[in-house]
């Protein structure tokens, strides 16, 4: 390493510093200046969609590889059509399968982006 | 005459078919944005960016660029037609862009806004061409410590200029910083912050950060509220939004002035679109003959703003290009798009790659005409596209961003991390935290550390270095003052509605 070079640990060890002056800079800031007080959260009613919709999006990661972006898509976007807006059932599968199908060939043959196909493998030979 | 000479050989590269086709794209993709509420120029900018990749980098900035400005114009149809902004910039358009609509003047509130859109978007490329290399060669001068320094004021101005408080921007700032410091030092080698997570190694990218920050985060807060838009039925066709001369005679000095204000405020970093709209709009009132017409109808009051925020975007370019510092989070995506092409933003930029600087430039003059023109003939398509896609806009966002997300580096951990900082972005915006410091302390974090370490080397260890070289001195001054005049300024500013 370089004479007088910072070690790896100078930044973080700086930025730790600066957030604690920060922090107690903030929590003054909050109780002597009352700068805090006109939060605008959300009623827990008004949380089911928003989770609702985080949901599909954790549910996209776990099925990605296993089942592959076709069916991860269109079972994404049924849970989301339907479950979350409210949709019909017929709406929200063939919208589904629209974005199932503009998806695979908009990423995999238009930008050649190599997605897991899962057990439609077979698309891949197309 | 060699400005004239680079920019011809900018407009031979912007109107090759392919980057035409590219701006046109991008331009378009800006306008529905920005006329969508729910998304953002900085969102779409960052699910966009993946598929980017394939164009090179001057078709990507081209197409960036293009959603960029293409936003600004957008937002305002939504902002006059249903009283509901597309994009925080037009939220000043609103003011008296929705009661001329409800005068039945929706057209020559719409026609005014594109053609002070054009004006302030078309005179601020010429500010751009004429500053911009200027500040390039000045900026080629400076060593590690002024580019610390530099990048701190850039920083500092950022928190200055977004949200109300200071300290919740330096927290912000802070945050991202750290989040660039993730992963393997970039001198010894040495995991830092990793938490023995393998795939923390390579550190976070900055694609998912940003595309959760701005593109999920927008979307998840879309769903809280059901919002009924009510839009006001008028007649869009190309004569009704043509507005009169004597419409034009009256907006001419506001968009003067527009261009003025915005093309400035857009250079300073955390400013943009949205403050420099604001700012013209207090202006025109102030100067105005019939200060009780704002609020109720004023031409003025549609085509200072509107002018204001289109040259804001050309300013915001300023910096970006000649020092390789963003602006705002918009343009941070655009440096990071030339980051991941392997450029190195800054002043160089302009000596290295003149064909994507002044190709760029080129574009800009083409995309600017090609926006006036759709604002003009295509509003009634435009919001009839907008009624279609509005209910799957959220879907489409998550299914693009992922895939965006996942195609930089084939890894569903990506698709993680963005889903992830969705939430701390929601979260962020629910406290009141301002995003913009986060985005630019991961994007610049690791540019300043380097500096930083780079300078210590020069000066055996000394951090005087920072303030015994001049430049890097007054920079860092100018952070101070920026850091405390602001409070000053508001404290001892009268409580006001």
């Amino acid at each position: 390493m370089d004479e007088g070079a910072p070690g790896p640990r100078f930044m973080p060890i700086l930025l730790a510093v600066f957030l604690g002056i920060l922090n107690v800079l903030y929590w003054m800031d909050v109780f002597f200046f009352q700068r805090g007080g006109k939060l605008n959260l959300p009623q827990m009613s008004e949380l089911v969609r928003p989770a609702g919709f985080i949901l599909v999006g954790v549910l996209m990661i776990l099925l990605w590889e296993r089942a592959g972006v076709v069916a991860t898509v269109l079972i994404a976007s049924f849970i989301e059509l339907k479950g979350i807006q409210g949709y019909s059932w017929a709406r929200s599968i063939w919208i589904g399968f629209l974005f199932s199908l503009s998806t695979w060939v908009l990423f995999q043959l238009v930008l050649r982006v190599p997605l897991p196909a899962g057990p439609f493998e077979f698309l891949l030979s197309l | 005459m060699e400005t004239i000479y680079l920019l011809l050989r900018g407009f031979s590269v912007a109107l090759t078919p392919e980057n035409l086709l590219l701006c046109a794209v991008g331009v378009i993709t800006g306008t529905l944005v920005g006329a969508l509420p729910g998304i953002g120029s900085a969102g779409a900018c960052a699910i966009l960016l993946p598929a980017t990749f394939k164009l090179g980098p001057v078709g990507s900035l081209i197409m960036l660029a293009g959603i960029f400005y293409g936003t600004q114009y957008g937002g305002t149809i939504t902002s006059v037609l249903m009283k509901v902004p597309g994009e925080s910039a037009s939220v000043v358009t609103m003011f008296d862009g929705n009661p001329l609509a409800r005068q039945g003047r929706a057209g020559v509130a719409l026609g005014l806004a594109a053609i002070g859109s054009f004006v302030g978007g078309t005179l601020s490329i010429v500010g751009l061409m004429l500053f911009g290399p200027v500040l390039a060669n000045y900026a080629l001068e400076l060593g590690p410590a002024e580019h610390f320094s530099l990048m701190v004021l850039s920083l500092s101005l950022v928190c200055a200029f977004t949200g109300e408080s200071i300290v919740r921007g330096l927290i912000a700032t802070c945050f991202g910083l750290i989040l660039a410091l993730v992963g393997q030092d970039i001198m010894t080698g040495q995991p830092r912050l990793t938490f023995d997570f393998q795939q923390l190694l390579d550190g976070i990218e900055f694609l998912p950060v940003a595309v959760g920050m701005f593109g999920l985060s927008e979307t998840i807060e879309s769903f809280e509220k059901k919002r009924s838009m009510e839009m006001i039925k008028a007649d869009l066709g190309f004569f009704k939004v043509l507005p009169s001369l004597r419409d034009l005679g009256q907006s001419f000095w506001a968009m003067v002035r527009g261009t003025v204000v915005g093309f400035l405020i857009g250079i300073f970093p955390g400013a943009g679109p949205t403050i420099s709209s604001f700012i013209s709009y207090g202006m025109e009132q102030r100067i105005s003959r019939n200060p009780e017409q704002f609020g109720k109808g004023a031409l003025a009051g549609v085509a200072g703003p509107e002018t204001a925020n289109n040259a804001a975007t050309g300013g915001a370019l300023v910096p970006m290009l000649s020092l390789g510092l963003p602006s705002s989070p918009s343009t941070a995506i655009m440096l990071a798009a030339l980051i991941m092409f392997g450029l190195k933003p800054g002043p160089s930029l302009f000596r290295e790659a003149p064909e994507l600087v002044w190709g760029l430039i080129g574009s800009l003059y083409i995309g600017n005409t090609l926006l006036v023109i759709i604002n003009l003939a295509c509003i009634p398509l435009i919001v009839l596209f907008m009624d279609r896609i509005r209910a799957y806009l959220p879907l489409a966002i998550l299914l693009l961003s992922a895939f965006g997300v996942y195609s930089y580096r084939n890894s569903v951990f990506d698709i993680g991390i963005m889903i992830l900082f969705g939430l701390v972005g929601y979260g962020m915006r629910k406290i009141e935290f301002p995003q913009a410091p986060v985005i630019l302390g991961v994007l610049l974090g690791g540019a300043a550390e380097s500096s930083l370490r780079q300078a210590m080397v020069m000066s055996d260890g000394n951090p005087a270095i920072f303030v015994t070289r001049p430049l890097s001195a007054a920079f860092l001054c100018l952070t101070l003052a920026s850091l405390i005049l602001p409070p000053l300024f508001l404290r001892k500013r009268p409580k006001q509605d």
